[in-house]
């Protein structure tokens, strides 16, 4: 009976073999890592150039590179050490810091009474982190980054010194993913600080920071953060591979990089979490994502995601179980009135009337008697009014943003209404539809639910719930044929994988395991084979 | 990065193969056959899911021992490749039955009951991309988008059910089989012809659903839930009209809830659930199409699938037009010699298998 | 990139090869909620469609209420052609709830070719109520409004919930009449009412307040006062697509009991020596058992318990009276009566209790049961009604003692 009650329970149970399930496996034959020396294919890779003998050949060398009869902001220091040996101290005016050389690089070796290069490493230059480098192009963009080189007569590689300085914005609070309860940091544009704020959430031996170029001609620096003994490499090595593949003139921001590596950038959704919050960050990472941080910009990347992670507020798991429940439901079903409704509400009203009681149907036909346009215009009128005073909200600073929300909304709706422009109920429609979408907490998810809203819109108009059923199951294929970093995009529902988590509630804090089963970890893997 | 590309999993399978069961059985149902002499469709379905599942169990239990990946290969090794490729055309033809049936049915209620003076063709022409885009998109975006929508069919049948409960007289049921024992057979057998291609698109897929043994996991999962989703679901509609009401009744699930006196809002969803019903017999037929594809592929050397999905989708477009403009008089008696002869179709796999279970045990002697 | 292309450019082509599906605003509507028919003067019938008046709206006036159309035709569509073509919207039955048809064209079996030939074409839904009127179907539909009140459809509504509470009105949908018809497992019993021109509504009352008169000006002692001037007098009983006859609201009550669809009403009962007391009734269980294969007459069992609550009794009357009458003579009464009902349905050759539902059980096949031919064997029929009467009020009060 037990053997019988078994083989019932296993088949509608979880605990099935992992090929009944959809899981990121190795893949055989990984691709050769991107490492930061190299570029991604090794003969597209550039001559080096050739390291200068002397210091005055390197002074030249640096003149005529950077412009410096023009370009004042890079600073060729000639010093001698000890008075015996010529140096060169290049830096950039603004990046690195001035007192740093001053006090703990120009004043030291200056007085210095040794002149070879180790003892001025261990007992003169007062500076916590030195690297050699003989690479110019390496020099050139530490020097670009705030560092300090340091050319000594005689010394086949330069000397490498921190010398950060530059101003940057102090830690503040998050702008676009506030909580109530939780951390109120958020990212900033200086990169170091940036992993900085992950280091001090995930206190642990394996986390990798992977530090290269982003690969546009500016040399701006991203990082790779992720944990070692936990992401699973074929995740790794693709993010590397998709980096490498990058080449830009100029890479500014996250969201270029995102574009550049993300599975589909044509699609609405986003497949990379852009965030702010450092907290939000380390969870990713903790659980086997990888994290991909630019200098310059606020936002790290989070990948892979799911639909659900995109619902998911950083804020749930905050709250106790029943109130982070209740909100995932709330949000959800905000999300389902913002993009469902008023498609549904047109479908009704010019195909199925019947389904509407007969108290709404007169009052529809009362309110919208004498309004001229069309039902379906007047919708798709007010959904575009909605949009352009939300945009308007954003892009005018302080209180007048906040007033042109109150302006737009309440003066604007009921004068339409008297001049006949619109309906109240319609506009109603529109409003709960709005309010549906400021529940969905990430920014790009609210935008891509308007193109879904309207295209639903258009749909019923032209067919009423028949047209609505082929836009959804049209944007419903697409988004379960699509996948972040080969992870499905509706995953754990579809396909479901092994999470005992619910992939819509909040589910109990998880003391042994962790919630992401999709990523496939290396953890899983030992689990797995044990 | 490809990760598991074209497979799934148990779930998703079972989904897309339940799907594909259930708008065969409950709205592609003859409702002149099922009901005209007395009332057994709710112990006659789930009867034929359950005949269906022995059958193919069966099929793939010998795929499995003779060691073929899918369904294609193993009527080569039982009949050569000229063999499989003659025995696969009957299949196909009920595979592009089974997403041709429950489509018209569809488009008959919406014609009718839904949208006024709207064309057949308006209707199809709204559905019918949509189908072929599924087909072309393969079975894993099938597979997932199958779980959304069978999850939401569980909850529009159990809420209409529900809704429907205070209109329930069990008195509607009797004369309990009151077809026959005979009629009651044959229902029961000519439906089985309905849940055979469906399952045996697991056969066909078998590769994709990670072996034989997912694939068993799968049709027995698909239809053991179908089967008791057709009995409740026609045990409800039994319960509300009688079966001389029902003999003359376009799918009587959509009308489960006219009886209700109730106004409200709530009791009038019915085009709704139409409308989630629609979609999972689009991605049914979409199933459906994309299996006959990948058989007459992997049958006729072809590589790629999707010429042959791209082709068959128009011949079922043809078809439906054909038969939503009356001029069905050649469809209707193909589909009947189908549901007479059609055993030997489908019974061919069966037959290779026993001739490949025949030639080794030759061969052990 | 190429996909993508390729999906939207099979979409927007099956767009441009289908077009709408013919859109029509909800505001280019008229909503049907009430068809009323009666037999035409030129033509085969006068048909009366009482349209929902919008609601709300600046210009719209605090009356509320109906707006009415009237047309002959042979056929409702011709009469809905003939008035849309005067009006400026079309008319829509998807919210129609009451179909109320006159006794004459009742009588005639008019309701055969009606049903028949227009629920489906004009989406009218099965569930929507049946009324026949006693003498004007239009005039009836007409006495439902009050101006009160400019929601019809809870004034509509209202109707079918006294069933609820009073147990006297019979309250049955079209789908009910065709079920019944196609089955012959029993005939339909549908609500009959009629019109009372002197009841002073509350539409009147206003008026006369208006003009600086009593509200009450024109009512004489004995007239309704409030409320509609239709009313439910009983239940129309029929024998197929015929009505063959009708009920009081008291004998409706019995034949609601002996159809298990009795929920709550009251008797006044007479104990003798001119006591009278108000007993509260509800609703318990029934049992029916018929044998249709019995030689000679076919016996029909009828179970029925009812909870009974004394309401109001003279003061003679002891609370043991009472009890020993309730207990021991009221099911009794009760069972008397509705046996009475169930002559006078026989006698119309109604089997408007259904019996038949419970007989074709008896039967292995339909085809047995339809060549058994019911509606042939009942006046064959010997019912026996048993009617249990619980005092409910002595248990709780033996309880609380």
């Amino acid at each position: 009976m037990t053997v019988f009650t078994d083989k019932i329970s296993s088949v509608f149970g979880f605990d099935r073999e992992r090929d009944g399930f959809e899981l990121i496996e190795t893949e055989r034959g990984e691709p050769d890592p991107f490492s930061f020396r190299r570029n991604a294919k090794r003969e597209d890779a550039p001559e080096k150039e050739r390291f200068p003998r002397s210091v005055g050949e390197a002074c030249e060398t640096w003149k005529l590179a950077f412009r410096t009869d023009v370009n004042k902001d890079l600073v060729l220091r000639r010093f001698s050490v000890g008075g015996r040996r010529d140096a060169l101290a290049v830096f950039m005016n603004g990046m690195a810091s001035d007192e740093k050389i001053n006090e703990f690089i120009l004043k030291p070796l200056m007085a210095s009474d040794k002149t070879d290069t180790e003892s001025l490493i261990l007992e003169v230059i007062r500076i916590g982190e030195i690297s050699r480098s003989s690479d110019m192009k390496e020099i050139k963009s530490g020097v670009m980054d705030g560092l300090t080189a340091l050319f000594l007569d005689g010394e086949a590689q330069c000397l490498m010194l921190e010398t950060h300085g530059y101003e940057k914005r102090s830690v503040g609070p998050a702008q676009n993913e506030q909580v109530v309860r939780g951390p109120k940091e958020s990212f900033t544009e200086s990169f170091k600080t940036n992993v900085t704020l992950i280091r001090r959430i995930l206190h642990v031996e394996d986390l990798v920071v992977e530090t290269r170029s982003a690969g546009g001609e500016n040399n701006v620096k991203l990082s790779l953060v992720y944990r070692e003994g936990l992401a699973n490499p074929t995740l790794v090595n693709e993010v590397k591979r998709r980096l490498a593949r990058a080449k830009l003139k100029t890479v500014a921001s996250s969201g270029i990089t995102e574009q550049l590596i993300e599975d589909s950038s044509l699609f609405p959704l986003p497949q990379i979490l852009s965030t702010e919050r450092p907290d939000r960050a380390a969870s990713h990472v903790n659980e086997g994502c990888v994290c991909v941080i630019v200098e310059g910009s606020p936002y790290a990347l989070v990948m892979p995601i799911t639909f659900f992670t995109l619902m998911n507020s950083p804020e749930d798991v905050y709250m106790r179980r029943p109130l982070g429940t209740l909100l995932r439901v709330v949000r959800y079903l905000g999300a389902l009135v913002s993009v469902l409704l008023p498609g549904y509400f047109l479908a009704l009203a010019l195909y199925h009337q019947g389904m509407l009681t007969t108290e709404v149907l007169s009052t529809v036909m009362a309110s919208r008697r004498m309004v001229f346009e069309p039902i379906g215009a007047e919708m798709i009128l007010l959904l575009l009014i909605f949009q352009m005073i939300r945009e308007a909200g954003l892009r005018v600073p302080g209180g007048i943003g906040q007033a042109i929300g109150i302006i737009g909304g309440l003066i604007m709706g009921q004068a339409a209404v008297a001049a006949h422009l619109a309906s109240s109920v319609v506009l109603i429609i529109v409003a709960a539809s709005g309010l549906g979408n400021f529940c969905i907490p990430d920014y790009s998810t609210q935008i891509a639910a308007a193109y879904f809203r309207i295209a639903l819109v258009i749909a019923a108009w032209l067919a009423g719930l028949v047209g609505m059923l082929s836009a959804a199951l049209l944007a419903l294929m697409l988004l379960a044929g699509m996948k972040s970093f080969g992870v499905p995009f509706l995953s754990p529902f579809a396909p479901r994988t092994y999470s005992k988590m619910p992939f819509m509630l909040r589910g109990r804090i998880l003391v042994n395991a962790r919630a992401e089963d999709y990523l496939n970890t290396s953890e899983d893997k030992k689990a797995a084979s044990q | 990065m490809r990760m598991n590309e074209g497979r799934i999993g148990v779930t998703g399978a079972a989904a897309l193969t339940s799907a594909a069961m259930i708008t065969n059985g409950l709205f592609a149902l003859d409702p002149e056959l099922a009901y005209s002499s007395g009332n057994s469709a709710y112990l006659a379905l789930p009867l034929s899911a359950l005949l269906s599942l022995v059958v193919s169990l069966c099929l793939i239990g010998s795929m499995k021992r003779s060691g073929s990946r899918d369904l294609a290969e193993h009527l080569q090794r039982g009949f050569g490749r000229v063999g499989a490729a003659l025995a696969a055309i009957p299949f196909i033809a009920a595979l592009l039955f089974c997403a041709l049936e429950p489509t018209v049915a569809f488009l008959r209620v919406l014609h009718r009951l839904v949208y006024d003076g709207v064309s057949y063709t308006a209707i199809l022409f709204f559905v019918f991309p949509i189908t072929v885009f599924a087909a072309w998109r393969g079975i894993e975006t099938l597979s997932r988008t199958a779980i959304v929508l069978v999850t939401l069919m569980l909850v529009s049948f159990a809420a209409a059910s529900l809704a429907a409960i205070p209109d329930f007289e069990t008195y509607r049921l009797y004369p309990i089989m009151g077809d026959g024992v005979k009629h009651f057979a044959y229902l029961t057998l000519t439906q089985t012809l309905a849940f055979l291609p469906p399952l045996s698109a697991a056969a066909i897929h078998m590769s994709g659903m990670n072996g034989a043994r997912s694939a068993q996991r799968t049709v027995l999962f698909a239809a053991l839930a179908s089967a008791l989703i057709m009995g409740l679901a026609e045990l409800s509609v039994s319960m509300i009209y009688p079966y001389r009401v029902l003999a003359g009744l376009l799918t009587p699930l959509y009308r489960i809830n006219f009886l209700s006196l109730s106004q409200s809002y709530l009791i009038r969803l019915d085009k709704l659930y139409i409308t989630v019903w629609l979609g999972v017999s689009i991605l049914s037929s979409a199933y459906m199409i994309n299996s006959a594809a990948r058989l007459f592929a992997r049958c006729f050397g072809q590589k790629d699938v999707t010429p042959a999905a791209a082709s068959l989708s128009l011949m079922l477009l043809a078809f439906e037009l054909i038969s939503v403009t009356g001029e069905y008089g050649f469809l209707s008696r193909t589909h009947r010699a189908l549901v007479r002869f059609g055993w030997l179709g489908i019974l061919t796999p069966v037959l290779a298998a026993a001739l490949i279970r025949a030639g080794r045990s030759r061969r052990k002697v | 990139m190429k996909r993508i292309v390729i999906s939207l450019a099979l979409f927007m082509l099956a767009f441009v090869f289908a077009g709408c599906l013919k859109p029509v605003s909800l505001d280019a509507y008229g909503y049907v909620i009430t068809v009323a028919v009666d037999k035409g003067k030129e033509k085969e019938y006068y048909f009366t469609f009482a349209l929902q008046r919008e609601l709300g709206g600046e210009n719209v006036e605090s009356e509320g209420g109906a707006a009415a159309l009237a047309c002959e035709g042979d056929t409702i569509f011709e009469a809905v052609s003939e008035l849309e073509g005067n009006v400026p919207y079309s008319l829509n039955f998807s919210r129609a709830h009451f179909i109320i048809m006159s006794r004459e064209l009742a009588e005639e079996g008019a309701l055969r070719d009606f049903v028949m030939t227009s629920f489906d074409s004009l989406r009218i839904r099965p569930s929507a109520l049946l009324l026949i009127s006693e003498k004007e179907a239009g005039k009836f539909a007409g006495g439902l409004y009050s101006n009160n009140n400019a929601n019809i459809t809870k004034l509509q509504t209202a109707l079918a919930l006294d069933k609820e509470k009073t147990g006297m009105i019979s309250v049955n949908s079209i789908s009910r009449l065709l079920e019944d018809c196609t089955m012959m497992t029993g005939d339909f019993c549908s609500a009959y009412g009629a019109y009372d021109d002197s009841i002073i509504t509350d539409a009147e009352q206003k008026k006369n307040e208006s003009e600086g008169e009593s509200p009450l000006k024109d009512a004489e002692t004995g007239d309704r006062v409030g409320g509609f001037k239709s009313e439910i007098i009983g239940a129309a009983i029929f024998s197929g697509w015929k009505m063959t006859g009708v009920l009081t609201r008291e004998e409706t009550m019995y034949l609601n009991m002996a159809l298990g669809e009795f929920e709550n009403g009251n008797l006044t009962v007479d104990l003798g020596g001119g006591k009278n007391a108000t007993v509260l009734l509800a609703f318990v269980s029934r049992k029916v058992t018929a044998d249709p294969f019995s030689e000679g007459a076919v016996p029909v069992k009828s179970r029925i318990m009812l909870a009974a609550s004394p309401h109001l009794k003279d003061p003679d009357i002891t609370d043991e009276e009472l009890d020993r009458f309730i207990t021991n003579e009221l099911g009794g009464f009760v069972a008397e009566r509705i046996g009475g009902v169930f002559e006078k349905c026989r006698a119309a050759g109604s089997d408007a209790m259904r019996f038949g539902t419970h007989a074709v059980k008896r039967f292995s096949t339909a085809r047995e049961w339809e060549e058994y031919g019911w509606k042939e064997h009942i006046d064959r029929l010997e019912p026996v009604f048993e009617v249990t009467i619980v005092n409910t009020d002595k248990y709780y009060s033996e309880d609380m003692q």
